[in-house]
């Protein structure tokens, strides 16, 4: 500044706001700065000194945010703009008048102080916006880690919180937590060479290792941070609430009422409290109480009751009756139990109850439909079972098995086969009977059974429900499965439980109760893939076309139900799949039979809103050979390294032979698939598609020409042939 | 032949086109646009919030010629659109495959 000559004299100050400000600025972070002069200095002036300010660290690639203000454009600034305001909290001069921009820090802050109480609810609500936009950094698959629900800006707004004077905020642990971020941030900005603040999962290995960890630590690691930011920032704002909500205090206004509500366990300004008598150190059911108290009435636990919970004891093993009731009763609580057993995780509880919850604390489920880190997502489902309760004759054991259904996770293994013996070991562990401790393990092992054969196998085919009331054994615990099977797909993503999904899986369901209750009630030696209750339309064409078909579109669910009559041919089904995925459909399901001649298909697609005439257009192209499906989607060379997978599942039906093909999802695959079966010599009674995220599954249900199951060599065979194509 | 755009400041237009004119550019292709660059559209002297980013109004000309006479024409551009401050604009340059006039069906070059 003292080398700019027109600076002289006007009280001109190079003042560094924002992250510059805070001294937090990462290798690729903008610059953010102020030039401030006195107010009144002629505008050419300004514009003089800050024309040779700029220039030279514009030409020298600088990422600059710069403005320009006079002192009392600042204030009013800050006074306008609690962003601002935020920003100018840790102002500090980095050239020319320094003393200046001390006393114009101090008459922010004081404003600040001044009207904190009008301001930082406008503060919350915009951070409540920000985080409900982006999500917290604990639980998203892309770790924001400036933005997202317990990240920088949750830190920095804590800061700007303990400035106003009205709550306080432990300073060693957040400094701690925020140079931890700040810390990885450095990291993120090296190794991509950029300003970004998103760890995605395909960077934490290049940040894991320069940082000297393994990646799944790093991921552990930056979770946790965030979790306990994101739980002072909680806290902090809990706080404030009250302290903004505060009455003024007359001289005899009593001390915080204490009402008592279970031995050892009171509420005392709107938090549960321990009262100390029984000592919560010397009987181990004051933890439970506390915790069954919270969730229950969807209350925080004091901070400070929440650290001496670190220290109580357990419950002798196998726990006693009363023991698992207050579990039980928190478990079946509702929502109260998210926010109390994060408290309690956080205060080491949950390691002493549950040890086996270290293997999925905090991990990223495989799946990118997940929304929630497993931990919590198995709270959640705990919290979905708990609206259930009123369709299962067993409660407890309904919601115990929601909270360890993927207790297998983060082991190696099939997690529901390795869940499932974990299970019971904890369940016998807090005291349930022998009998109940092998059902949840079983509803554990079994969690998957229904979405599976729901969406992978034809649910018409009475084999499919046989085989699930097989697995069951008898009704009871056939609804406790169903409970949990929707409670897991509720807690995953809104489309596990899709109207279509939750079709699927009920039907199955009413199924399979019909064979628990009387076994010969599906019974169909004659099924051949066409559901009982939809009539088969009469075929009516005109004979005008060459080769005449008629399409019926009508909603289905979320999706449409499209019906399309043809004549018989061998590769129809091959044909129409392929057209329909020319036409931009996605299949999720589809079922062929042949009568008189006369093909009638039906097809579940995803869209809720088909255009039939395009459709009719493809399939006339298609049917008369003017649309070369092999050049439109043929599958061309194999896009994946990892090969596809061809499965025939012997058990699954006893009148057609069922083969999933397991390869990358592309336009193609269906119409490959069933070609090569169609030339094979074998007809397709139904498809039945899903995808997971960039993996296709498709099942398809195969017969010979006189309708049966292929014979086990033949089968395999079919196999090969299908492994052979470039999937 | 290529395409050469250039987005240029609305008051350096006329300079542009006449310099082009005296080059022997005799056809373009102009429109209004908006857009910034690392300043995001500040002023030298801007009073707003530094996370603001503000559109400002700019010329984009476009201009397909033959590769011979590319690096001429945009140090045409360049020198006639520049004013030294920031929000000068930049000029780039694409592959063309194939051009047709219209009135009368011819190809390529002699479209040009």
């Amino acid at each position: 500044m003292s080398d700019l000559p027109a600076a002289g004299g006007h009280g001109f100050a190079l003042v560094a706001v924002g992250g510059y400000g805070r001294r937090e600025m990462s290798p690729f972070s903008d610059v953010d700065v102020v030039l401030v002069h006195r107010t009144g200095v002629p505008a050419a002036t300004v514009a003089r000194v800050a024309e040779q300010l700029w220039y030279p660290l514009w030409d020298d690639g600088v990422a600059l945010d710069h403005a320009v203000r006079s002192t009392d454009e600042m204030l009013r600034t800050a006074a306008d703009d609690y962003r601002a305001a935020l920003g100018m909290l840790d102002a500090r001069a980095v050239a020319g008048e320094a003393p200046a921009v001390d006393a114009l820090r101090s008459e922010v802050l004081a404003a600040w102080r001044r009207t904190a109480r009008q301001r930082l609810p406008v503060l919350q609500r915009a951070n409540h916006e920000r985080v409900s936009r982006v999500g917290w950094l604990s639980q998203s698959a892309i770790m924001d880690l400036k933005e997202s629900g317990g990240g920088l800006r949750d830190a920095t707004t804590m800061r700007a919180l303990v400035a106003s004077w009205l709550v306080d905020v432990p300073h060693r642990e957040l400094e701690a937590l925020r140079a931890a971020v700040l810390d990885v941030r450095d990291v993120l900005h090296e190794v991509t060479g950029r300003p970004t603040d998103r760890l995605t999962p395909e960077l934490v290995p290049d940040v894991a290792a320069a940082m000297g960890f393994a990646p799944d630590h790093l991921d552990l690691h930056v979770r946790d941070l965030g979790r306990r930011t994101a739980h002072l920032a909680t806290t902090t704002w809990r706080r404030l609430d009250a302290v903004l909500a505060e009455r003024p205090r007359t001289r005899t206004a009593p001390g915080p009422r204490l009402d008592p509500v279970a031995p050892g366990v009171a509420v005392a300004g709107g938090e549960i409290v321990l009262t100390g008598s029984p000592d919560p150190a010397a009987d181990p059911l004051v933890a439970l109480r506390a915790v069954a108290e919270a969730a229950r009435r969807g209350l925080p636990l004091s901070p400070a009751s929440a650290a001496r919970l670190a220290s109580v004891p357990t419950p002798a093993e196998p726990w006693p009756t009363e023991a698992r009731r207050l579990l039980v009763e928190a478990l079946t609580a509702g929502p109260g139990l998210v926010p109390v057993w994060e408290e309690i995780d956080l205060a080491g509880l949950v390691d002493r109850w549950l040890p086996e919850w270290r293997a999925i604390r905090l991990r990223g489920s495989s799946s990118p439909v997940h929304r929630f880190t497993i931990d919590r997502h198995s709270v959640e489902a705990c919290v979905v079972a708990a609206g259930l309760i009123r369709d299962v004759a067993r409660p407890d054991i309904l919601c115990t098995a929601a909270l360890l259904h993927d207790i297998g996770k983060g082991h190696d293994g099939d997690h529901s086969e390795v869940g499932g013996p974990l299970a019971e070991q904890v369940a016998l562990r807090w005291g349930f009977s022998p009998g109940d401790a092998a059902t949840i393990g079983a509803l554990v092992r079994q969690h998957l059974l229904l979405p599976t054969l729901a969406t992978r196998r034809d649910i018409e085919d009475p084999d499919t429900a046989a085989n699930v009331a097989e697995r069951v054994g008898d009704a009871e615990h056939l609804d406790l499965l169903a409970a949990l099977t929707e409670s897991d797909a509720r807690a995953t993503s809104p489309a596990a439980w899709s109207a279509w999904r939750a079709g699927l899986i009920r039907g199955l369901v009413t199924k399979a109760r019909a064979v628990l209750g009387d076994s010969d009630a599906l019974a169909d030696p004659a099924y051949e893939g066409w559901p009982a209750a939809v009539p088969l339309p009469a075929a009516r064409f005109t004979s005008s076309d060459a080769e005449p078909f008629t399409v019926d579109v009508r909603p289905h669910h979320d999706g449409s139900l499209v019906q399309i009559s043809a004549h018989a041919r061998i590769g129809l089904l091959a044909a129409l799949a392929g057209a329909l995925s020319v036409a931009g459909q996605q299949i999720r399901s589809a079922r062929l039979v042949d009568r008189d001649g006369a093909s009638t298909s039906i097809w579940e697609v995803a869209d809720a809103e088909v255009e039939p005439d395009r459709l009719v257009r493809r399939i006339r192209q298609v049917l008369a050979g003017e649309l070369s499906l092999e050049d439109r989607i043929g599958l061309g060379e194999a896009s994946s390294a990892v090969p596809a997978q061809v499965l025939v599942h012997g058990g699954s039906s006893t009148s057609a032979t069922v083969v999933e093909v397991r390869a990358q999802d592309r336009r193609g695959l269906v119409w490959a698939v069933a070609r090569a079966i169609a030339e094979a010599g074998y007809a397709i009674r139904s498809a039945h598609l899903s995808t997971f995220g960039p993996q296709a599954r498709d099942v398809f249900y195969v017969v010979t020409p006189d309708g049966s199951a292929l014979p086990e060599p033949e089968a395999a065979v079919l196999a090969e042939r299908i492994r052979a194509l470039p999937l | 032949m290529k395409l050469i755009t250039a987005v240029i400041k609305p008051h350096k237009w006329e300079e542009v086109r006449e310099a082009l004119e005296t080059f022997g550019i005799t056809g373009m292709t102009v429109t209004e646009a908006s857009g910034y660059g690392r300043q995001k559209g500040h002023t030298e002297v801007y009073r707003g919030a530094e996370y603001d980013v503000s559109l400002v109004p700019k010329i984009r000309v476009e201009i397909v010629t033959e590769d011979e006479d590319v690096k001429d024409v945009v140090d045409v551009v360049v020198k006639s659109a520049s004013t030294g401050k920031i929000g000068d604009g930049k000029v780039w340059v694409v592959p063309v495959e194939s051009v047709v006039r219209v009135r009368t069906g011819e190809k390529d070059e002699a479209a040009l």
